[in-house]
């Protein structure tokens, strides 16, 4: 078990000029389940592999537990990793894939028995030591791959999007169960992935990455309550926020014929900085309330009503300075609206987020 | 299925299984057949039982030596040439500099027939005219490289490795090339050193370019021919099992019987290889 800290660390692929990674500084505390989320080339998956040393740090240096691991080859740096294809090898049993590292090791037969027949009973494997992942279904062979990390007893895990290959119920089931997991062993962390339920409902904390920029490191419920920025406030919650660039009052923000409440310091920073008099504001689909045509909510064109059973999303238009512009909205799906209804939507006093129009940060 | 699919089935499948039959099983088991024969081509079959394989055994000279040189020739090739190749080919994965070029280097000799690598290999090893014995400042007391029937063979076995290198370094090359690389990269994390990782992660997962390889090595082996005809027609030291078959089939003895019987004697021997090695892969497939 172990800390883990990033410190400046940089990563530019030989021909490239901007870096796969680009100063990262990220300290991630001991048995913490840390979550790097992104979309694909955000470089999280580069951080994570320059932490399991299968990719060179070319500037700034890696910490685990306090010692400088920048320079040192894998092996000698007791992490253990669980691929997105998961890498077993196939010419070997189940039992051997768990057991090659203990046997590389030099550990003793009858406990490295003991260490993968305790892994597997936890991963419900028993009855497939014997078999080669050939052998074995999608979801077994992501628990071999579990397992093989296990057995190992490392300090940290690293995992690289370990749920991507699965059925989408799989997916749900295991999410539980790495997670439990985890939090049993209580050996700290690294989990890589593109999904951001994943990221929100695994993680103790989450990074948001985006162009090999760490963008906000913080923990589920803050991510989406505060986003620092509008990427990390349309990239967290699904469907995603509702974001528009509208004009700046003295009071607020205009949207449609609604003015938006701002304070005073977030006005006077939206103006500052280049703002030119404007300001993007953002409300969640699930932060809005459907009012009556005198209530003073914006009319919304609805063109697409999405039955999820639980909830029913509403996309539609909203004429925003002359132009259209999408708007999703959540609503009780006992009641929701129809195709070509014209509806009125208030966001939730309070609940609407304000970036700065020029360089996207919270304000 | 329509009709019409059974008779386009039939077309298709028949040409080639026609062909198959025409000119391979056919003059296999023809060969088979005549064995037991004796046959110069016009006079009339004579069935002689086993008495071909009698005196192959027994009386003719030069059955054991060319079955030695044979079987050193597979070894050779098995143990020193196909080794060799590996290694070039995990040398050349490694992304080293010039790669592309040691590739085609390597490669080149491939594209020549064998007769061409004996012709290129008399200008190498010639006594008298040949490089070796220059560049080595032999030019006053030459070593006869072709010509001493205790040198020959072994200076022939280089000049076709020459050429089996290259083929089974292409071949592991691009199984090297579709090896995952995830796995080199777990057996990394999991501790393993750079030989480790070779020997117990990517060979074992090089199986189907292995069965590949060895079939091509126990064939090559055994099939050698044209390699020592173009150099001295195959005698005094260069008898291989093929020279025998084609100078008593096609020679002046056109001792057709005879020769068939070499024939199936290194038939027998090439499939009992690639028979106990298949069927090893293939019951351990069923594990």
């Amino acid at each position: 078990m172990a800390t883990v800290r990033y410190d400046k660390a940089t990563r530019i692929y030989p021909g490239t000029s901007r870096p796969a990674v680009d100063g990262l500084e990220l300290e991630i505390g001991d048995g913490e389940f840390l979550v790097l989320v992104g979309p694909s080339g955000c470089g999280k998956s580069t951080s994570l592999r320059m932490l399991a040393g299968l990719e060179d740090v070319d500037q700034g240096a890696i910490y685990i537990q306090d010692r400088d691991v920048t320079n040192l080859p894998p092996k000698a740096r007791d992490i253990a990793m669980v691929f997105q294809n998961y890498a077993l090898y196939p010419h070997m049993t189940v039992y051997e894939n768990m057991a090659f590292a203990l046997k590389l090791r030099k550990t003793p037969k009858h406990e490295i028995d003991v260490r993968v027949k305790k892994a597997a009973a936890m991963l419900q494997l028993e009855e497939y030591l014997g078999r080669k992942p050939k052998a074995l279904s999608g979801g077994q062979r992501q628990r071999v791959a579990m397992g093989r990390a296990i057995v190992r007893e490392p300090q940290v895990f690293l995992m690289d999007e370990p749920l991507s290959n699965l059925d989408a119920k799989l997916r749900v089931q295991t999410r539980s169960q790495i997670a439990t997991l985890q939090a049993d062993l209580g050996i700290t962390t690294v989990y890589v992935t593109h999904d951001q339920v994943e990221a929100m409902t695994m993680g103790h904390r989450v990074a948001v990455m985006l162009d090999g920029v760490l963008q906000q490191v913080a923990s589920p419920r803050e991510l989406y309550d505060k986003p620092a920025n509008v990427f990390v406030a349309g990239f967290m919650g699904s469907p995603a926020m509702n974001i528009k660039k509208v004009p700046l009052t003295e009071s607020g923000a205009k949207f449609a014929d609604m003015i938006l409440p701002l304070e005073r310091s977030q006005i006077e920073a939206a103006s500052a900085d280049g703002g030119d008099k404007h300001v993007q504001v953002g409300f969640r689909p699930e932060d809005t309330d459907l009012v009556g045509a005198e209530d003073g909510g914006m009319p919304i064109h609805v063109d697409l009503v999405e039955e999820l059973g639980s909830d029913a999303y509403v996309y539609g238009t909203v004429a925003l300075e002359g132009q259209d512009e999408r708007i999703i909205v959540r609503a009780d799906p006992r009641n929701a609206p129809s195709l070509g209804d014209t509806v009125y939507v208030k966001p939730r006093a309070g609940q609407h987020h304000a970036f700065h129009a020029g360089n996207g940060r919270r304000l | 299925m329509t009709s019409r699919d059974v008779i386009t089935l039939s077309v298709l499948l028949g040409v080639a299984v026609f062909l198959d039959v025409a000119l391979i099983w056919g003059p296999t088991l023809a060969s088979v057949l005549l064995s037991f024969t004796s046959w110069d081509g016009l006079s009339p079959i004579k069935p002689i039982g086993t008495r071909n394989y009698h005196a192959i055994f027994e009386t003719y000279p030069l059955f054991w030596p060319a079955a030695r040189h044979n079987l050193l020739w597979l070894a050779f090739l098995g143990l020193v040439a196909t080794p060799l190749g590996l290694l070039l080919a995990v040398l050349l994965d490694k992304q080293i500099r010039f790669t592309r070029f040691y590739q085609s280097a390597l490669f080149l000799p491939v594209v020549l027939s064998l007769a061409i690598v004996g012709f290129i290999s008399q200008l190498v090893f010639s006594r008298d005219y040949g490089a070796l014995n220059s560049v080595l400042g032999r030019g006053a007391h030459p070593v006869d490289w072709l010509g001493d029937p205790h040198l020959n063979i072994w200076v022939m076995m280089v000049a076709a490795s020459w050429r089996h290198v290259g083929y089974v370094m292409i071949l592991y090359l691009a199984g090297l090339k579709a090896v995952d690389q995830s796995l080199k990269e777990s057996a990394a994390i999991d501790g393993a050193n750079e030989v480790q990782t070779f020997f117990r992660v990517t060979f074992p997962t090089l199986r189907p370019v292995n069965i590949i390889v060895l079939v091509i090595t126990v064939i090559e082996a055994l099939r050698a021919f044209d390699i020592v005809y173009v150099v001295n027609s195959g005698r005094n030291g260069l008898e291989l099992l093929s020279v025998l078959v084609f100078d008593n089939i096609v020679g002046e003895a056109s001792r057709i019987g005879f020769g068939s019987a070499l024939a199936v004697i290194l038939f027998v021997i090439c499939l009992g290889f690639i028979v106990v090695y298949l069927s090893r892969i293939l019951r351990q497939e069923d594990q």
